[in-house]
């Protein structure tokens, strides 16, 4: 199978991190969080990340600006980035800060899993 | 040095030379020159005083005919004649004269007295003049005198018949007796003809005529003098002159006999009187016409004053009304007897200490006022009004003029309008904050709903996977171990815990808006609540380590739930925003006499100074970008605060930007 996709999560919250880590070790991907910006930039150096999947609001940084600087970022910016947000008015300015989808709080398992069946999928027709 | 005198044969030569050398210096001593002629010799002696007199020189013969020549022409034939006259045999032969003669060297005049006496020879008709002796006096200065005097005399007697002072008698009759030449001369009667022709009645002017009469005849009934003024006609010029008659009656034996008393012409002073006094009724009439002038003109600005709606009003220097119009008589309701010339404060007392007073004492000092907006508490109206001190031509202030214009309705409509404008600000304001508050409002409402789903989409995570665990058993590849299914659980455990307590917060919100929170109070330990509070903050956060400090101990009275949720406010924040720092400092202290604190103190991002108060209040958020990502819809501290204002404590905050925060709240402590 083509499990072996690193998934990076990124939440100021601890308990959605492990919620969301759980899903995606239940569905066979391999996944890492962080819940800062800083923890998440060392893991990206650090390993091969084929999709964020990150919150707007996190605790004195935003989301967005994250986003935005992942994608200006020449290592980061091929890098497929999941966002998503409780907040009502959050999806617009996710796709408008560079996002490739974005999925809003409370979220079914299936659909942010289809979501990220998709992006991993995506990117492994595109390498080959 | 003379001849020898021979007319007395019987003395001896030498007798008569020693009574000759005396009468010489007898003569000498006095003033007097001497002379003696011998007629039949023809011989002349003259002393040398004489000589000196005449001016001839001391040593030269003088002839008779010499002698003579230097009498005064005018006087010649007269002194010629006397001498003559005393040669005469029959007469004394003493000559006394006074003539003036032209001296001999210098032709200056002189008065001479000459005192002569002839001497004869022979009895009856051979009686003949021998010789002739005498002297000779300079009276030139007597005569100088004697001429001054004379000259002032005949001025004298000139004045008195010139002045215009007649003087007069009557008879009985009143028929003149007695009138000075003055009077003669003016009425141009000779003094011959006799008065009795003169009828001094013929002169009075007729329009007088009578008046004097009567009057004459009364005074000379009540004996008393009397004065009057007549016209008199000059009998010359036939013109009619003012006189001032005064006359004293005289009596003998009781019985009247007449006036006497002067007639004086004062015609030229009564002229001179009418003549000021016609010019005194010129002067009246031109003053009349001035005063009618000014008078007219005088109504003319009173009718503009009393014709003006302002009020105006002219004051004295010891603010009595002087002026004032209409308008201000008619706001007084009082006329101008009323008014005119009574101090201000005397017709309206209540004026005494208004600033209006004060004004009017300062213009009176000379300073000139104008306020454009005036209240006056006497008529309640508002004015706008200028106090003119009036100068004279010294300078000097004798007055003040007050105008005022009454601007009521327009102040009172500015007043509207302000209040007018004021009241729509407070639409305009109440409507911004009713804007502010919808979008604190909506803010409030947006981070609701993303704090309430926060927990939610954690608890439907955890949900999702354990029911998709449970129900696709089959797939040996997803399988949740019981580790992980108890973790879950724990995991919505938690968030529920969350979410109830958002939901209370929520609650405690709507009751407070509605003042329907109601405390339950009861008796507990402070510090034993801030153990627990902490532990159940370990037990859902492992991010941050608290340090607990008692140093002070209590028991309070309050509602131990609320008091535990401030508590749990406290320390979410603090560990909210300090997400850089993993310390917070939590401490009990007596922060005054019967009252404890409790503070929890972070080391994260602070709260500017401006912001530091605005934080209790509801829906409001710390601004900046990077405090909007925090998590939290803005009523923790607002709640916090009217739990702990409602036990009588109070709420205190210490921060600096970047550092971190103090937040304290304080209890009265319970006592058993």
């Amino acid at each position: 199978m083509k499990k072996e996709a690193l998934i990076l999560v990124l939440d100021d919250d601890p308990d959605i991190c492990t919620m969301i880590t759980m899903m995606l070790k239940y569905n066979g991907y391999a996944a890492a969080d962080a819940n800062n910006e800083e923890d998440a930039i060392k893991i990206l150096h650090a390993k091969h990340i084929d999709l964020v999947i990150m919150d707007m609001l996190l605790s004195g940084v935003n989301g967005t600006d994250v986003c935005r600087r992942l994608k200006q970022d020449k290592k980061t910016s091929s890098i497929p980035v999941l966002m998503f947000s409780a907040h009502p008015n959050a999806k617009g300015a996710c796709l408008a800060a560079g996002a490739d989808d974005f999925i809003a709080k409370p979220f079914e398992m299936n659909d942010i899993m289809a979501k990220i069946h998709f992006f991993v999928n995506e990117k492994q027709v595109k390498q080959r | 040095m003379t001849a020898p005198l021979t007319i007395y044969p019987t003395q001896t030569e030498s007798a008569l030379r020693e009574s000759e050398e005396r009468l010489r210096l007898a003569t000498e001593a006095t003033n007097a020159g001497t002379f003696d002629y011998n007629i039949k010799t023809g011989e002349l002696y003259c002393s040398d005083k004489l000589r000196t007199l005449c001016g001839f020189s001391k040593h030269e013969k003088i002839t008779a005919d010499e002698a003579a020549s230097i009498i005064h022409e005018d006087d010649k034939l007269n002194v010629m004649n006397a001498i003559i006259a005393s040669l005469d045999p029959a007469g004394s032969g003493e000559l006394e004269f006074e003539y003036c003669v032209a001296r001999q060297n210098d032709r200056q005049i002189k008065w001479v007295y000459l005192r002569s006496k002839v001497f004869f020879e022979g009895e009856g008709d051979k009686k003949q003049p021998v010789r002739v002796t005498g002297i000779i006096i300079d009276v030139t200065e007597r005569k100088k005198t004697e001429q001054a005097l004379q000259e002032s005399e005949s001025r004298f007697r000139t004045m008195a018949n010139e002045a215009p002072l007649f003087v007069w008698e009557t008879d009985e009759k009143l028929q003149t007796i007695f009138l000075n030449k003055t009077g003669l001369r003016y009425f141009d009667y000779d003094e011959k003809p006799g008065l009795n022709k003169l009828s001094w009645k013929n002169y009075i002017h007729p329009d007088d005529i009578d008046r004097v009469l009567d009057i004459m005849k009364h005074h000379a009934q009540i004996h008393q003098s009397y004065s009057l003024e007549m016209r008199l006609k000059n009998g010359l010029t036939g013109q009619y002159r003012w006189f001032l008659d005064k006359g004293s009656p005289k009596y003998k034996d009781e019985i009247f006999t007449g006036f006497i008393g002067t007639s004086l012409d004062i015609h030229d002073r009564k002229e001179a009187e009418k003549e000021l006094e016609n010019k005194v009724k010129e002067r009246t009439k031109e003053l009349d016409e001035h005063n009618r002038l000014m008078k007219k003109q005088n109504d003319l600005i009173k009718k503009i004053l009393d014709s003006s709606i302002d009020l105006i009003v002219v004051y004295d220097t010891e603010t009595r009304v002087i002026s004032i119009n209409e308008s201000s008589l008619e706001l007084l309701g009082m006329t101008e007897e009323q008014v005119i010339g009574k101090k201000i404060t005397d017709v309206i007392p209540q004026m005494k200490d208004t600033k209006g007073y004060e004004d009017l004492l300062r213009a009176i000092k000379g300073e000139t006022i104008h306020n454009e907006v005036y209240f006056s508490s006497v008529t309640a109206r508002y004015y706008e009004n200028f106090l003119v001190p009036l100068r004279d031509d010294n300078d000097n202030i004798y007055a003040v003029l007050v105008m005022a214009h009454d601007n009521t309705g327009l102040i009172t409509s500015a007043e509207n309008l302000k209040l007018k404008n004021e009241e729509l600000q407070r639409s305009l304001d109440l409507l911004h904050s009713q804007e502010l508050r919808d979008e604190q409002k909506n803010n409030f409402i947006a981070m609701a709903s993303h704090e309430l789903k926060t927990p939610i989409t954690s608890i439907k995570g955890y949900v999702q996977l354990l029911l998709n665990a449970l129900s696709k058993e089959k797939d040996e590849n997803k399988v949740l171990s019981p580790l992980l299914v108890r973790s879950s659980l724990i995991s919505v455990d938690k968030q529920v815990t969350r979410l109830t307590r958002l939901i209370s917060e929520l609650l405690d919100l709507s009751k407070i808006e509605t003042g329907t929170l109601e405390l339950r109070k009861e008796k507990f330990s402070l510090n034993e609540l801030a153990i627990e509070t902490i532990e159940d903050i370990l037990y859902t956060n492992a991010s941050h380590h608290i340090n607990l400090y008692h140093d002070f101990h209590s028991y309070v009275y309050a509602d131990k739930d609320r008091i535990g949720q401030v508590m749990i406010n406290f320390l979410t924040n603090a560990i909210k925003y300090s997400p850089a720092s993993t310390r917070i400092d939590v401490t009990l202290f007596q922060s005054a006499k019967d009252e404890i604190a409790f503070s929890v103190k972070d080391f994260g991002i602070g709260i500017d100074k401006d912001e530091q108060q605005k934080i209790f209040e509801r829906f409001y958020r710390a601004k900046g970008k990077e405090e909007q990502t925090y998590p939290g819809f803005g009523i923790g501290l607002f709640i916090a605060n009217e739990f702990v204002q409602k036990h009588g404590g109070r709420m205190l905050v210490e921060s600096e930007k970047g550092k971190g925060s103090i937040f304290t709240f304080t209890l009265p402590v319970y006592f058993n």
